[in-house]
């Protein structure tokens, strides 16, 4: 792992968290303030859960610093996992049906 | 055709970057043996979660009707949680920071910063338990008629309530240490490792639970 002068560290920890806080509040205002249609807010909401997993990964596990291989050890079984939840929606949705 | 080998040097950043990338040998992942446990632990500990949420995903998409969430649990009182978590990640982050750079006593601080934090969503999410158990709420039934809500909520927030009350005993335990001069750098590291997992298992509790 390489680091970078303290100040350059502390500054980027603080942007990641004002970044984090921001799709919060982007989240909640989904939610509370602006009108969508729920196939949107949903998207966008998986999509804003998405990036702050990919910041929380990069920046406070700091994935970024990690050699590649390790990177794929963390990656590769979250994928599979993404691929397994994709896998279960035709069930789900047969489920929907049911009488 | 050539049957020979290519004996062109390959630049570093190339096949012969891969190969050393790649290459295996004692440290294939470049990182200690504890550090790669506690990555290990992580990825099942995600699988456990990921069941979880599947579950829930499964019941909720197949059951006929669901309680909205927003008339039984305040978002903005969560959101809060989610913002001091998000602190808390933060400062345990400058915590690791600190002691890569030697700072024992900066990065004991920002552990004790970190713990304050936890224990203050740990006291935050109590206070919705109690909200929620005094609208009716248990494991096997609620007021709203659908059995699944409430196990869902209680056995998905309790694990991760578990998760940070555990993290709050580690990381008081490592902060000890590197007041006493006793810790290492790698230690907070692999405690920071485990920190930011709770944080990033909440971003999926929070959307699917509270959001979606």
């Amino acid at each position: 792992m390489t680091e970078g002068q303290p100040q350059g560290v502390t500054r980027v920890l603080i942007i990641a968290w004002l970044v984090l806080v921001a799709i919060t509040i982007l989240e909640v205002s989904l939610i509370l303030v602006f009108r969508v249609a729920p196939g949107v807010r949903v998207a966008a909401l998986i999509l804003l859960a998405l990036m702050k997993a990919s910041l929380i990964g990069a920046y406070y596990m700091n994935l970024r610093l990690e050699r590649l291989a390790m990177t794929y050890v963390a990656v590769i079984p979250l994928t599979l996992l993404v691929l397994m939840l994709i896998s279960i929606l035709p069930d789900a949705a047969s489920l929907l049906r049911r009488p | 055709m050539t049957g020979g080998v290519d004996a062109t040097p390959v630049p570093e950043s190339g096949q012969q970057g891969l190969a050393v990338r790649w290459g295996g040998g004692r440290s294939p992942w470049d990182v200690s043996w504890g550090k790669l446990m506690m990555w290990l632990f992580l990825i099942s500990d995600a699988m456990t979660f990921a069941a979880l949420l599947v579950g829930l995903w499964v019941t909720r998409l197949g059951s006929p009707t669901w309680p909205n969430r927003l008339e039984i649990i305040n978002l903005r009182f969560v959101a809060t949680m989610t913002v001091i978590l998000l602190c808390s990640s933060t400062t345990m982050a400058l915590a690791v920071f600190a002691i890569r750079q030697g700072a024992r006593r900066q990065a004991v601080w920002f552990l004790a910063a970190t713990i304050a934090a936890g224990l203050v969503f740990a006291g935050m999410q109590a206070t919705e338990w109690t909200h929620f158990i005094g609208e009716g709420a248990r494991l096997t039934g609620n007021p709203w008629g659908v059995p699944a809500f409430s196990f869902t909520f209680f056995a998905i927030t309790g694990l991760h309530g578990a998760h940070v009350l555990g993290g709050i005993v580690y990381l008081w335990i490592i902060a000890d240490r590197i007041a006493r001069g006793l810790g290492s750098a790698e230690g907070v590291e692999i405690a920071g490792l485990y920190w930011g997992f709770v944080d990033l298992v909440w971003v999926f509790i929070w959307s699917s639970i509270y959001l979606l």
